[in-house]
Formats: structure tokens, sequence, C-alpha cells
């Protein structure tokens, strides 16, 4: 008996298994089990935008340009503003990078958070060019807090936040600028890219992952107002309305939040896919896990817990809900369900449905492939080279499936949660979402 | 050494000598140099005493001791500096700083005069309109800023500028001429040049102190740079130890009768040398940290006190005799 059921679980490795694909997917788009249609809802709704967005590609390109630089205010003061605490080794290329990045009208403005290293020292090297200013925080205040000191410090009408390791494109800052000749738009995202992507096998997944999640889903929710997220490490911000809100909030999640609250006082929200802002990933396992980790339990307690009345369509906006919606559906509920479901129906039934965890591992390579194709085309990451890793991506991205599914139910739960990234005397005095 | 040079030393040590046998700087304003000797005698006459001292203090007839620091004006050489913050972009030093306050518990950080106040005295945030109470427990006080009212520009190091009061020019503080001021003692060969009525001239007096065998200080301190190149060169190690007299209040005498006892214990390459009156040094050519701890053993007696000074590369040999004579000194 047993020796039966370890033979079919080592069944899915065999390639002939592939076979089994149309036959898998004909039973789930056939079956009245729910279950299945879970699942096809899921890969329905990873696949679909991607897909469709490759389609207005074809048949409407203009569409998808962003606003032409005639659109843009003209050269107005730019303030870069970088938060960062012992950064000494990636300060000096970080601030070089956006000194020399074509526009003329800019100031840096470095914010330490208490280094124990010579960040400081560093970054003054580059003061005498008089386009930076350093500023040494006499205390350890987070990143909230460093940005909100720099926020104090710019005098620029819009606010490039950037991360310490980082780097500017050249001609980002005006590709950001051409989106708020819309006096609506209160932000705008850089497009993302993975800086350090050759390191290893690790940086080469996240490459692949940044093009999906953060080039081509922000493509099209930039373009159907469903922005959710302005990535802490390059997006602008129309300096009033920063201000009018006072800046960041201390806590996790300072770019959630801000960008929910951008949501909520109704301000647009733009992605400019030629403001390329490169950036450093996690090059250990280790270090993803918990990357990955803390922002999962960032979403639980910003979008969930803070900001969980924007699921009121009649608060916030049709769009506020459908993006809380969306991510509840499929950040929180939807990967409990369908992994729940694959334990009971490959373990606990193995006879009923033969073969369905291969069946449905070749279709989800499939669509990765698709939507990897896709991203590719539309902005030419990631590269074709990294394609042979697809087979072996969902591998990659199950145990860090299970570390946001602990994080998750920590935050539920309300386990521990405090988190180092927040200095302890700060933490006893915020509100804990 | 002319004569005329003989007897105006001869002077200054004795003046030296009157005054307690320390001469003072005494700040004087109106002097070119901001300090005088001797407040009593015209520009030209002080100029003098001071290039007199300063020679006299070379040839180890006086000791010299750190005073203070003097700034000059690297254009004109005058004390009449107003150095003041002054903008990192414009140089204008029209400049007010401001501190910045922030709330821990909405992240607010603003300049502290945005904050408004309730009737008890106690700060509002602008953000959340939260009580601040207590500076450290629910917000702080991330540092200063600076804000140039000229140009507009904030920072939070300004550069330092001086202004001339003399010639008019300003200096960036990195250019500043700096001048150290000393005061002078009477040193024991000064003391004996004042008994004998005159200076030391002759080949051999000018290597050891007249009558005993102690070597004059300044060539002292060139036979220990001597032994530190030879170490650097050739891996010969040395040996330096500090000695005085147990008394606290022992007289050139004393330290004298001192080195005549310790002369026929040491070997014929060692040599004993100036530090100041009451210390002497010891030096040990060829000898490692063991045989200066033999060395040690051999010569300590009640009546004196001792130290072996280590003498590492890199270290400036002034600084590290004055930290040695701290420590034999109670």
């Amino acid at each position: 008996m047993i020796s039966g059921y370890l033979d079919y679980l080592f069944s899915y490795l065999e390639w002939g298994t592939l076979s089994q694909m149309p036959r898998v997917l004909g039973m789930m788009l056939t079956s009245a089990d729910p279950y299945f249609w879970l699942l096809f809802l899921i890969m329905l709704r990873m696949t679909l935008p991607a897909v469709v967005l490759w389609g207005v590609n074809l048949l409407r390109p203009a569409a998808l340009l962003p606003p032409g630089a005639e659109a843009a205010p003209r050269l107005p003061l730019v303030s870069v503003l970088i938060a960062g605490r012992n950064v000494a080794e990636t300060i000096v290329p970080t601030i070089r990078s956006a000194l020399s990045c074509g526009y003329p009208n800019l100031e840096v403005i470095f914010v330490d958070d208490h280094s124990s290293d010579d960040s400081v020292l560093q970054a003054r090297t580059l003061e005498r060019t008089g386009r930076v200013r350093v500023f040494g925080a006499d205390a350890h205040t987070g990143k909230p807090g460093s940005l909100n000191v720099a926020m104090a410090l710019a005098r620029g009408e819009y606010l490039f936040v950037l991360d310490a390791d980082s780097e500017v494109q050249h001609g980002a800052i005006p590709s950001m600028l051409a989106h708020f000749g819309d006096p609506k738009v209160g932000a705008v995202a850089a497009n993302l890219r993975v800086r350090n992507a050759l390191e290893n096998w690790i940086t080469r997944f996240q490459e692949c992952e940044y093009a999906l999640n953060v080039s081509v889903s922000r493509l099209w929710r930039g373009k159907l107002g469903l922005l959710s997220i302005l990535p802490g490490a390059g997006s602008m911000f129309r300096a009033s309305a920063l201000r009018a809100m006072g800046g960041y909030d201390s806590g996790l999640g300072d770019d959630t939040d801000l960008t929910l609250r951008l949501r909520k006082l109704g301000w647009r929200l733009g992605f400019a896919p030629d403001a390329v802002v490169w950036t450093d990933v996690p090059n250990t396992f280790s270090w993803l896990l918990r990357q990955r980790s803390r922002w999962t339990r960032n979403m639980v307690k910003i979008r969930l817990h803070k900001h969980g009345d924007l699921y009121h369509p009649g608060r916030f906006g049709l769009s506020n809900a459908m993006v809380f919606a969306d991510l509840f559906l499929l950040r929180v509920l939807l990967p409990f369900l369908a992994l729940a479901g694959v334990v009971v129906y490959t373990a606990m039934e193995p006879l009923a449905h033969p073969l369905m965890l291969t069946g449905l591992y070749w279709v989800v390579i499939f669509l990765l492939l698709a939507r990897l194709l896709v991203a590719h085309d539309l902005l030419r990451t990631p590269g074709l080279a990294r394609l042979w890793l697809v087979p072996f991506y969902p591998f990659y991205r199950l145990p860090i499936r299970v570390a946001e599914g602990i994080s998750i139910l920590r935050e539920l739960l309300r386990i521990q949660l405090w988190h180092p990234y927040v200095p302890r005397r700060i933490w006893e005095r915020i509100p804990h979402w | 050494m002319i004569e005329v040079d003989q007897k105006r030393y001869i002077d200054v040590l004795r003046r030296s000598q009157s005054s307690g046998g320390e001469m003072r700087p005494i700040w004087n304003p109106r002097s070119d140099r901001g300090y005088v000797y001797d407040s009593a005698l015209e520009h030209q006459e002080h100029e003098m005493l001071w290039r007199d001292l300063k020679n006299l203090a070379d040839l180890d007839y006086l000791e010299q001791d750190f005073f203070n620091r003097l700034t000059r004006c690297p254009s004109c050489g005058s004390h009449h500096l107003s150095v003041r913050e002054v903008c990192v972009s414009c140089h204008g030093p029209n400049l007010h700083s401001v501190p910045l306050l922030h709330h821990f518990r909405c992240g607010y950080v603003g300049p502290i005069h945005a904050y408004g106040k309730d009737d008890h005295g106690h700060r509002i945030c602008p953000k959340c309109h939260g009580t601040l109470e207590h500076l450290g427990t629910d917000h702080d006080h991330p540092g200063e800023n600076w804000s140039c009212r000229s140009c507009e520009s904030s920072f939070q190091v300004p550069d330092v500028e001086a202004l001339c009061l003399s010639c008019g020019t300003t200096h960036a503080g990195a250019n500043l001429v700096h001048e150290d001021v000393f005061s002078f003692r009477l040193s024991s060969l000064g003391a004996a040049a004042l008994r004998h009525g005159r200076l030391f001239d002759s080949d051999q007096e000018q290597l050891v102190e007249e009558g005993t065998p102690i070597y004059r200080r300044s060539i002292f301190l060139s036979l220990i740079e001597d032994e530190r190149r030879r170490r650097r060169r050739y891996a010969i190690p040395f040996g330096l130890v500090i000695v005085r007299p147990d008394a606290e209040d022992a007289d050139d005498e004393d330290v004298f009768a001192m080195a005549r006892r310790l002369a026929p214990k040491l070997r014929d390459s060692d040599k004993i040398g100036r530090l100041d009156r009451a210390h002497l040094l010891l030096l040990f050519p060829s000898t490692d940290a063991a045989g200066i701890e033999i060395a040690l053993s051999r010569l300590i007696s009640p009546d004196l006190r001792s130290a072996a000074v280590a003498v590492r590369e890199g270290d400036d040999t002034v600084a590290l005799l004055a930290a040695a004579r701290a420590r034999v000194t109670r």
C-alpha cells in the first residue's frame, strides 16, 4: 500500500506526465468541483492582464505610451531624498547616479539614520558639488523618520525618494516629471530593475519576479488607476501633496502606507516605465525570506488593518475597493485555499484525481512562460537567457509562499508584532495596527 | 656666537630668573603678535626678546611649554579675526539655525516653530495634534538645520570662515594660520650659564652639559631619532628609560648627583640625556625589551624613580616623552 502510494507520488517526476496536461486542463474546465474553478480563476487573474496588455500593445501601442516630455513642468527643482543607515559602501555611487542622471535642476539630500560606519563622511565628500546636502541624525529614528527629516530640508517642488543602494538611470527624472503635467497626479512610481541580477540564481529569479510583479503589473495597474504601491526604492511625489499629509507615518511599511494615504485623498498615481531605477535585491535565500516576510507583515498591517476601510466603495471610491479586494483575494485568501486544496486532493485522495499535481505544474509553467514573454516583449526584461529558470520557478516560490503564509498568520494572530526595522523607543509610542 | 648676542642672551636668562624662572605670555591685543612676554617693552624690543627666547629654547638654555594656540590671517598675519559660520553656498554670514523635532507617534519632522503650544505650554504636533510631553520619550531632536537668509540654502554643517579686521580679507577656516604660543622656563643649562656668566660654546659643551655626562636636550633628541632610524633600517632595537630623583623638591645638584651615580653602571655605548630640569633620559642602543628590564633592575634604587619608554614606529617623540614624564611625576 505504502510503496504504491510512493510510486504514485514519484510518478509526478516522469517527463511523460507532460502528456497529461490537456487531460488535466479538460478536467478542470469541465469539472463541477468548485476547487478547480478557484484554481482557474487564480490563473486567469494572474495571466489575463499581461495578455491583454500585450494585445493592446499590438493593436493600439499609443495607449501604453507615457505622457510626452512636453507635458512635463518646465525644469522644476527636484529634491532627491535618500535615507540610509550603515550604507557607506553604496551611498556615494547612489548620489553620483542621481547627480549624473541628466536632470539639471536637482538637489540631493541624504539623511543618515545614525550609522555606526562612515556613511556621513562618505556622503559629505560630495557636498562640495553644491547640490548635495548631508544630515547626520543624532539618534536612530528609522526610515520613515529619516525621510521626514529629508522632506523638512527639501526645497524642491517634487520629491524623488530613492533607496541608498539604488542607481538612477539617465533620463529617469524627466520621465517621471512628465506625469505631473496632470495636476491630479500626486506621485509616480519608477520602474525598478534588478542591478545584481547576474550575481546568482536567487537574484536571477528575482529579476523575473520584478519583471512580472513590478514592471508589467504596475504598467497595467497604472493605466487603470489601480496602482497600490509606490516603491520606496524609487518614487517621485508632488511635494505639496506629501507635505499636506505630514510626510511618512512612523512604523513598518512606509511606502505602502503612503501610497494608500495618497489614494484615500484622491490623488492619481502614475507609473513611468521609462524611469528606470536599478536596485540591489537579496543575494541569499535567508535574506530573501526575511525580506518577503517583512513585506507580507507590512501588507497585513497596513493594507488590512490600518487601511482596511478602503474596501468600502462608498467611502473611498470603486478603484480603492477593487485594489483592496484584489489584494485580499490574491495575497491572503486564495494562497491558503489553493495550498489547502492541493494538499487535500493530492495527499488525501490520490486515486480520485491522478496526476493532478503534475498537470497543474505544467499549466503553471506554461502560463508563467507566457507572462515572461509578454514582459520581455513590452519592457525587454527579463532577458530571454533567463527563461531556462521557468521550470524551477515553482520550487523557488514554494518556500517563499510558506514564509509569507506564516507571516500572514503571525500578523493576523498578532504574534510578536515588533520588528527591529522600527526602533523600540518609537515602536512603544506608535499605534500598533 | 658673537659677543653682543652672548651678552643679550645672558640678559634674557637673567630676566627669566628674576621673573620666577619662567616667562609667560601676556595677551595684548594692541601688540602685533597678540601677546608679549614683557609689557614694558616697545614693539621692536619685544620682537627681539621673542626671537631670543626661541633661540635660547633651541639651544637648551630654556625649556618651552605649550601655552595656547593663536589664529592668524594668512594674508597679513594679524590676529584680529572674526571667525564665524557662513553659508555653504553663498558664503554669507546671515544664517540662522533651526532645531528639528521628530514626533514618534506620527513620524512628523519639522522645525520647532511649526509646533504650536497648548494651554499648559506643551507643544502640539501639527500633523496628528498629539501633545509632546517629554523629550526622548515621545519626541526627539534629530539635529539642527542651518538656513541662509541671503540665498535660502539649508544645511546641517555650515562652513567656518574668518574675516580679518586688519586687512579685510576673508579666509576659509582650513586656510587660517595657527601659531603655538609657549611659555619659557629656565633649564638647568640656563641656570649653569647664569652661574658662569656665559653660554657654553666650546665643542664639548655643545654636546654635554658642562662638567656632567648629560647630553643636552636637543642633542639627545637627535640621538633618539638616530636610534629610531637604525631600528627601522636594520631592525636593531633600542631602549629608553626616564629617571628622576625621588624627592619632589630635587634641585639641579640632586639631578647631577643622580647622573654621576648612574654613569658608572651604564655600558660605554649607553647615554644619559636631559629631558627637563628634573628628568633625565637613558638611551640603551642595541637593547631589546628584556635587556631594558635587566637594566632597570640594576639601576633601580629607592632614591630615584624610573620607567621604560616604549617608542613605537610613528610615535611623536616629544609627546611620548611628555607622557612618560607624567608617569614618573607624582
